[in-house]
């Protein structure tokens, strides 16, 4: 549970140690200060790639990628971070294996595709992986990546703020992010939905035929009170 | 600083006038007037830390010095028109409360000006929202061409039908390319079946269109159940941060015989509050813009990894990694933007004659927080601080008026005031001022306000009197009855940080699991925890109003605004609330929810559904 350093929620920034400064030449003192320690490294470019890191990664079948180039752009994507480690407490590839069977032709296809990320690339090896991914019989289209420490470290960091439970074994919850790296439109769902409504999401940043003629209705249905749907859409 | 705050509260209880703060004019025309990069005060980046609100700030611009959009009033249109037909099938209750007027929205991509002046606008002062050059601005998703959409003014017994077409552009084809052009609209926090009250899942496609149908009655037929200030925003299931951040929001207001809509209303029932152009909805929303002025969308959220404890142990070997405070690292903390809008103008100017005022302030979101204080900055004189005369909480009229030197305003959360301009002369300025601290390890709101402060927004007082047939009532409506044999069960909630997520009682949202089945016609009593130190969480329920029974444990009292009905809790760090609510009139499903809305889009919601006596749970 809760590390009490943790950020907190909605609120804006953060603030550090130390006093707030009281008038507008403080403030633009700090200002100064703050973007002249814009760490060159790390910063992660919001206003290109979507904001990924396109760093190099090696999937489950020891081929080299660029993350976002090679992987990401033009393509609906399904994202997870995982660790052979973490799965015998939190199976997220178990569930997901239901997934990849929901999407069938989407995914066999190359229209979606799924990128499983590893934060424990000390020991997820791509041999490993390779091994991991059979035993789930993950179809094509679905790799599993691992890199340096660094390059997952800045993924997870990009995605998500991830200290993924203080002990190992302690997670609980997890998401999936999905997205379209045509139109950098990107969501996230829970890991315990189920596999039929996940692959309903990813259909959502998926491109549309247009419609024509007379507009249709979303609804709501007829009212039904017997209905168990979990909407009230007339679909 | 504490000195100013005991001055004020003495000059309140003497005078009830503002008294002379400490700050020189100077200090305080500079804090006001003068652009700020630097976009909350209070806020201080530890070293090496920079979110991008600071690496890519949005581009200058000077602030009040645009005119304050107000939205135009919804006009009804003649039902004949739809085609289909409404339905009445689709509708509970439909017969009960057939509808008296109908409306039509559409949904459409456009640019807006957030200002005037280059990149926002085409340089042409008060060429603001959709005036001047239809080339410029910022592509914006809106109501009927607005954003802020449209205000309703809808009345007790007077059920309202509006149908929502989604024109927006397809995925991939919009120029707002971080929203999901698929929406659901609430109107929060109406006493709504859960058909027409735009839960997550009732989302409708470009092509398509919703019914809604607004009953307008009063829970229960209470009338202290009355509700005034209400609004309509996007609620889409995992998009509803930047569906709302596109410009998804709008007001609703609710008017009766009490709060008639009409300051010379000669009934003796009338509250006779500021009316008509005197009555003037403001919603708060702070957007981060590009160098072209297109608004930018973090959709990952960006967030300081704060302090050297942040670990991630969750590796095999169950060692620390070292994620030092260099790494620029994206949260679902919230969405922040250095750009404070009101009805989506940047900090505008608002021209006020010498007479009260009805305002009714807003947090719209997506993440900020604000407490705000009334600053005067006279033409003779020193500035200080007045009082807002608060009437109203979450909407809803509070038993009396209470005078307050601030009003806290979460997201979702509203206030109605009155601000009487005849005591200011001619010249005057005043701001609306967030002074919200936050902590020094960058977890919430410190508990201590700050002297200087973020102008929101400029009221200029113009010359002359004016007549002002308007009042303030000494009293409005006293709270419904509580009556605790009516309780079938209370329930805990419990708000927590897991695995860089937000869980309620451990959980995400899953809309196909029922995490509270309430029997129609039945009270319960919610506790909501908040189980972490350092982070807060405005929560709110949807369909009825509750009331707070106790705050960490103490009774509330009766010149506190939390004494009233209530839809959200503000629930800080730490904190435990417990409330008393009813669930009547419809069966259905709904939701609560962090408002929050990066919070609530990682899933910090869960589904309620009221269900018919005998099968709850």
């Amino acid at each position: 549970m809760a590390n009490r350093r943790q950020v907190i929620a909605g609120l804006p920034a953060a603030l550090a140690a130390g006093v707030a400064g009281t008038g507008a030449a403080a403030r633009a003192a700090g200002e100064v200060e703050s973007k002249a320690n814009i760490p060159k490294a790390n910063v992660i470019d919001t206003r290109v790639r979507d904001s990924f890191p396109d760093v190099t990664m090696i999937d489950h079948h020891g081929v080299t990628h660029r993350l976002y180039d090679d992987l990401i752009k033009g393509h609906i994507i399904l994202l997870n971070f995982m660790s052979i480690g973490d799965e015998g407490s939190l199976p997220v590839t178990a569930k997901l294996t239901q997934l990849a069977t929901k999407l069938g032709d989407n995914l066999t296809s190359g229209e979606v595709r799924m990128i499983s990320i590893s934060r424990d690339p000390t020991y997820d090896s791509p041999e490993r992986l390779s091994q991991f991914a059979e035993e789930y019989s993950v179809p094509q289209n679905w790799l599993f990546l691992t890199g340096t420490e660094q390059n997952t470290r800045d993924l997870s960091l990009r995605m998500y703020r991830m200290p993924h439970g203080q002990t190992p074994g302690s997670r609980k919850v997890d998401i999936v992010f999905y997205g379209n790296g045509s139109a950098g439109l990107w969501g996230t769902f829970p890991i315990d939905i189920q596999a039929s409504d996940m692959a309903e999401r990813v259909t959502w940043v998926m491109p549309r035929t247009k419609r024509s003629g007379k507009f249709t209705r979303a609804g709501p249905r007829i009212y039904d009170q017997t209905d168990r749907r979990n909407h009230n859409r007339q679909v | 600083m504490s000195k100013r705050r005991d001055a004020l509260k003495l000059g309140l209880a003497a005078a009830g006038a503002g008294l002379a703060s400490k700050v020189t004019k100077s200090d305080a025309i500079e804090a006001t007037v003068k652009w700020k990069s630097f976009p909350q005060t209070g806020l201080v980046f530890p070293d090496n830390l920079t979110p991008s609100i600071i690496a890519n700030p949005s581009p200058p611009v000077t602030p009040f010095t645009a005119p304050l959009h107000v939205m135009r009033i919804a006009e009804p249109i003649n039902p004949v028109l739809y085609d289909p037909q409404p339905d009445p099938e689709r509708h509970q209750r439909w017969n009960d409360f057939p509808p008296e007027q109908y409306y039509r929205e559409v949904l459409s991509e456009f640019r807006w000006k957030y200002h005037h002046e280059a990149p926002y606008g085409d340089g042409v002062e008060g060429n603001v929202g959709r005036l001047g050059n239809q080339d410029v601005g910022s592509w914006s998703w809106g109501f009927n061409g607005q954003v802020p959409g449209e205000t309703y003014h809808a009345y007790y017994h007077e059920p309202i039908f509006l149908r929502r077409e989604n024109w927006l552009p397809e995925v991939g084809e919009a120029n707002v390319g971080f929203a999901l052009p698929s929406t659901t609209i609430h109107l929060h926090n109406a006493h709504t079946a859960s058909e027409s009250d735009g839960i997550p899942q009732d989302f409708f496609n470009p092509g398509e269109f919703w019914d809604h149908h607004y009953a307008n009655f009063l829970a229960g037929f209470d009338s202290k159940e009355a509700m005034a200030t209400l609004w309509y925003h996007d609620h889409r299931l995992d998009f509803t941060a930047p569906n709302v951040y596109a410009g998804l929001t709008g007001f609703y207001l609710l008017f009766n015989n009490r709060d008639s809509n009409n300051e010379r209303d000669r009934s003796r029932e009338a509250f006779r509050l500021p009316s008509g152009e005197f009555d003037v909805p403001l919603i708060l929303h702070d957007v981060q813009f590009d160098q072209n002025g297109q608004v930018v969308w973090d959709f990952f959220n960006p967030g300081p990894v704060v302090g050297p404890e942040f670990r991630n142990t969750g590796n095999s070997q169950g060692t620390p990694n070292d994620f030092g405070p260099e790494l620029q690292a994206y949260t679902t903390n919230g969405m922040m933007g250095d750009r404070f809008t009101v009805n989506r103008i940047i900090q505008p100017y608002f021209e006020v004659k010498k007479r009260k005022y009805r305002l009714r302030i807003l947090n719209g979101g997506p993440s900020r927080l604000y407490t705000i204080f009334l600053h005067v900055v006279p033409v003779e004189g020193e500035p200080y601080d007045d009082y807002f005369t608060v009437i109203s909480t979450d909407g809803n009229l509070l038993p009396r008026p209470l005078q307050k030197e601030s009003i806290s305003v979460w997201v979702a959360q509203r206030h109605d005031v009155i601000v009487d301009f005849s005591k200011y002369s001619a010249g005057d300025k005043l701001y609306l001022m967030n002074r919200l601290e936050m902590r020094s390890d960058g977890a919430g709101p410190s508990g201590r306000i700050l002297e200087d402060g973020d102008g929101l927004m400029e009221f200029r007082v113009l010359a002359g009197d004016v007549v002002d047939p308007s009042r303030i009532p000494e009293t409005m409506y006293e709270l419904p009855k509580i009556d605790l044999t009516e309780v079938r069960r209370e329930r805990l909630f419990v708000f927590d940080y897991d695995n860089g997520l937000w869980t309620i009682n451990g959980r995400l949202m899953d809309p196909n699991r029922v995490d509270a089945a309430i029997e129609q016609g039945s009270a319960e009593i919610w506790t909501f925890r908040n189980a972490g130190n350092a982070w807060a969480h405005p929560v709110h329920t949807h369909f009825e109003e509750f009331q707070i029974l106790e705050v960490n444990g103490k009774k509330i009292e009766e010149t506190d605004v939390l004494y009233a009905r209530k839809d959200v809790v503000t629930l800080g760090p730490g904190d435990e609330v417990k409330f008393f609510g009813r669930w009547r009139d419809f069966l259905g499903k709904h939701v609560m929810h962090c408002h929050n809305v990066v919070h609530e889009d990682h899933a910090m919601m869960i589904r309620w559904d009221i269900v018919p006596p005998g099968e709850g749970d």
